[in-house]
């Protein structure tokens, strides 16, 4: 059943397929650099194309790379915005983030000639971040909760990501803090330099 | 065809309690510690304490979808999630279903259900606070729908009574709007809502804001553990340290060893005996084999909830009761009420960037209705509380910005600028025309007649909302806050989740249906104990009140039964 299958499934799944690494971005990128077809997903997508899902899963890793702390991609989270995109979004919704797909390589086409997974990553970022700003309403979506649908392609990707990120293992208890029990509370700590936020809130 | 020949010994009680969420959990209770042999009927599913709380240890990671609802889950709870935050993965199993369990809007209104035993008991937000003398006295003083047939005297050492058992953590303030009670040691406020109760008590002459009073212990109570502080009260807590029915009265109730509790057992009636006058028990109709089946006893108390117990009393008709059970009044199903709330400000904080909290309190601050106390306004009546909390903004703050990458990432897992919010629980006025009626044209699953709903707020809830959204924003301000910004989505009625009315409480049979001890005037056996009972809303949070008015009106059933009244 897809829905049991959880992101660390998914991952195991993926690690497997390449051969036991975990597909860093850097390992993609040489993949994606040979002349031939790309090779094949990595995971099993539900509702996005094989390419679509490649073009996914760059966006997550640029909104959310690799650091200190693993990113999107080590996270699982292509897998979870496939997910939530087949399961969750209604049909406008995902309708949306397709023509956003569709937005980004037409862009890089008429800038570049080339599809965005091609183009080089200033290109890509460039780009992006012309996406952002297009898709940029200030006042009109501010989180979670009673406004639960982002209203532009940007927004949903950023929800999306960061919702599936901050909520995975390695979101939750390497870049923030993970206390499922705490115990006791006390209302005015000192907030020591570098501290991380609670995963849980 | 005497079948019930046979099953009437071996289906006879002293009392039966229809119900056991808040209210029905304190009769079962109450009427097995005073020695009755007490059948207890639920009509959804049982679940154990603990062992059926499925989702109470789970992992953000182990929950689908960010904890976010399907669309096919959301096709089931269409009408429960309409509050955006009772329903998600983490407790979709509370919830009933929506295509299973309809009911009809002639107006909106938003009836948010749990069907198994516990009820929404252990759904609620535990907030718990007196009414005080000025509640009781409103509506007689504004010359509004009924007197109240009780004061805070008669209520009083209830209060003390389901609160010394419950457990209610709390600050006493010695406000005469808000009575002190028995409580727990307080929670604690964090930083900035301590700045802002030292500046709203300066630049508003004393108004108090305290820490929330809640049904969280505090400290090790009767057995049970105190919070941890985890604040997923709402999934079923494993230390049993909030109160529920399954933590707290009915463990006390299976204790006595005099209680029988029946999950799956749907009560379509009372059962009127016009010979004595009295009811004769109910009828139920069992979900799983969907075999009509009757219970007799000397006493019934109905806590199926405001609507459930109405629905169930409109039902219940005979020739003495056409228009329902007790209904000589023509007030069952009428007088319709919730709080309106979802209005007010948030504010976002510049200051205290050093400082955080550890731990995830499961209360807020409550700040006392502070308006019509001694200066009456002239543009509405009653008044309004304020619930809310500062917090250190999480990741989503970023949602609506434009960047990304590694920068971004890392400025995301610190916590963020710190903000409050303040949200006012209003009172909703006891309406006549706001009511529910049986609907038999609309057949649930098991062939009864479904609720019709048709209940609106009116002008003086509307008029009171912009104070509620000013003052809120006016606090805010005189606390220094930045960015303040006001809110207001009403949503229909039935959204506060707090259904009272529609059974009323009050002087005279010819004008309420239940006496002062929530005894139905013309049916005396008969208890409803629930939100129905209520002649009005007052604002505060109400469980504590149906846990008082069960309470006192079980005591009374004993004290009658021992005169041979009942």
């Amino acid at each position: 059943m897809k829905e049991s299958l959880d992101r660390r499934a998914a991952l195991k799944q993926l690690s497997y397929l390449v051969g036991g690494a975990v597909a860093t971005p850097t390992l993609l990128g040489i993949l994606q650099s040979c002349e031939q077809a790309p090779p094949p997903l990595e995971w099993q997508s539900s509702f996005l194309s094989e390419d679509q899902a490649r073009l996914v899963s760059k966006l997550a890793d640029m909104i959310i790379p690799e650091t200190k702390t693993p990113g999107a991609i080590e996270a699982g989270v292509p897998y979870f915005i496939d997910s939530m995109l087949d399961q969750c979004l209604e049909t406008e919704a995902q309708q949306m983030f397709l023509d956003g797909l569709n937005r980004l390589n037409s862009l890089s086409q008429s800038h570049h000639s080339q599809d965005f997974l091609k183009i080089e990553d200033d290109q890509q970022t460039a780009i992006l971040k012309k996406i952002a700003a297009e898709d940029h309403t200030p006042d009109e979506y501010s989180g979670f909760g009673r406004n639960p649908e982002a209203k532009t392609f940007f927004k949903q990707l950023k929800q999306l990501t960061l919702l599936g990120y901050f909520t995975s293992e390695m979101g939750a208890t390497e870049a923030l803090e993970y206390l499922q029990i705490p115990g006791g509370y006390d209302g005015c700590t000192t907030l020591i330099p570098g501290q991380k936020a609670w995963a849980l809130y | 065809m005497n079948i019930n020949i046979k099953a009437k010994p071996q289906n006879t009680y002293d009392a039966i309690v229809v119900g056991t969420g808040i209210s029905g959990g304190w009769a079962a209770k109450e009427l097995c510690e005073k020695g009755l042999k007490t059948l207890v009927l639920e009509r959804g599913r049982d679940v154990k304490h603990v062992q059926d709380y499925p989702t109470m240890q789970k992992h953000p990671w182990e929950l689908p979808y960010g904890d976010r609802l399907s669309k096919e889950d959301l096709a089931k709870h269409h009408v429960q999630n309409r509050t955006g935050y009772t329903v998600k993965q983490s407790t979709k199993h509370w919830w009933v279903n929506d295509l299973e369990n309809p009911y009809s809007e002639v107006k909106r209104f938003d009836w948010i259900r749990g069907y198994h035993v516990g009820g929404r008991s252990l759904l609620w937000g535990r907030q718990s606070y007196r009414l005080s003398e000025m509640d009781f006295e409103a509506n007689a003083k504004d010359g509004i729908a009924v007197d109240w047939p009780i004061r805070t005297v008669d209520i009083a050492p209830w209060y003390d009574y389901v609160e010394s058992f419950a457990g209610i953590n709390g600050q006493a303030e010695g406000l005469t709007q808000l009575p002190d009670g028995k409580f727990l040691p307080p929670m604690e406020m964090n930083c900035v809502e301590k700045h802002l109760k030292t500046k709203v008590a300066e630049n508003f002459n004393g108004r108090v804001i305290t820490i929330g009073r809640s049904a969280n212990l505090t400290q090790p109570h009767r057995g049970r553990a105190q919070c941890q502080y985890r604040n997923m009260c709402i999934r079923g807590c494993p230390y049993g340290a909030y109160f529920s029915s399954q933590s707290s009265t009915l463990p006390a109730a299976v204790a006595t060893g005099n209680m029988t509790l029946r999950p799956h057992s749907i009560v379509t009636e009372v059962i009127y005996d016009a010979n004595t006058k009295k009811a004769s028990g109910v009828r139920i109709q069992d979900a799983e084999t969907k075999e009509f089946m009757e219970f007799y006893a000397r006493i019934v108390f109905l806590n199926a909830s405001a609507l459930g117990t109405t629905q169930i009393m409109l039902n219940s008709t005979s020739d003495r009761f056409p228009d329902g059970l007790g209904n000589d009044s023509g007030e069952l199903g009428h007088n319709l009420m919730d709080h309106h709330y979802r209005a007010g400000a948030a504010g976002v904080f510049e200051g205290f960037e050093d400082k955080y909290y550890r731990g995830r309190r499961p209360n807020g601050i409550y700040i006392p209705r502070f308006r019509n106390i001694d200066e009456q306004r002239s543009d509405y009546i009653r008044g309004f509380g304020y619930q809310g909390s500062a917090s250190r903004e999480n990741w989503m703050r970023s949602i609506k910005e434009m960047d990304f990458g590694a920068d971004f990432k890392e400025s995301l897992t610190a916590p963020g600028p710190w903000r409050m919010g303040l949200g006012a629980f209003g009172e909703c006025l006891p309406y006549h025309e706001n009511k529910v009626t049986l609907n038999r044209e609309v057949l649930d699953v098991y062939g009864m007649p479904t609720l019709s709903i048709d209940c609106e707020f009116k002008e003086n809830e509307l008029v009171m909302r912009k104070d509620m959204i000013n003052s809120a924003a006016e606090m805010l301000e005189a606390g220094g806050f930045a960015d303040i910004q006001t809110y207001d989505s009403i949503g229909g009625p039935g959204l506060a989740i707090h259904e009272m009315g529609t059974a009323r409480m009050g002087r005279s049979p010819k004008t309420s249906v239940l006496n002062k001890f929530n005894q139905v005037h013309t049916v005396p056996n008969v208890f409803v104990t629930d939100g129905a009972c209520m002649t009005s809303s007052a604002c505060q949070n109400p469980s504590l009140t149906y846990m008082a008015l069960t309470a006192r009106a079980a005591d009374h059933v004993v004290k009658e039964v021992n005169k041979g009244n009942l």
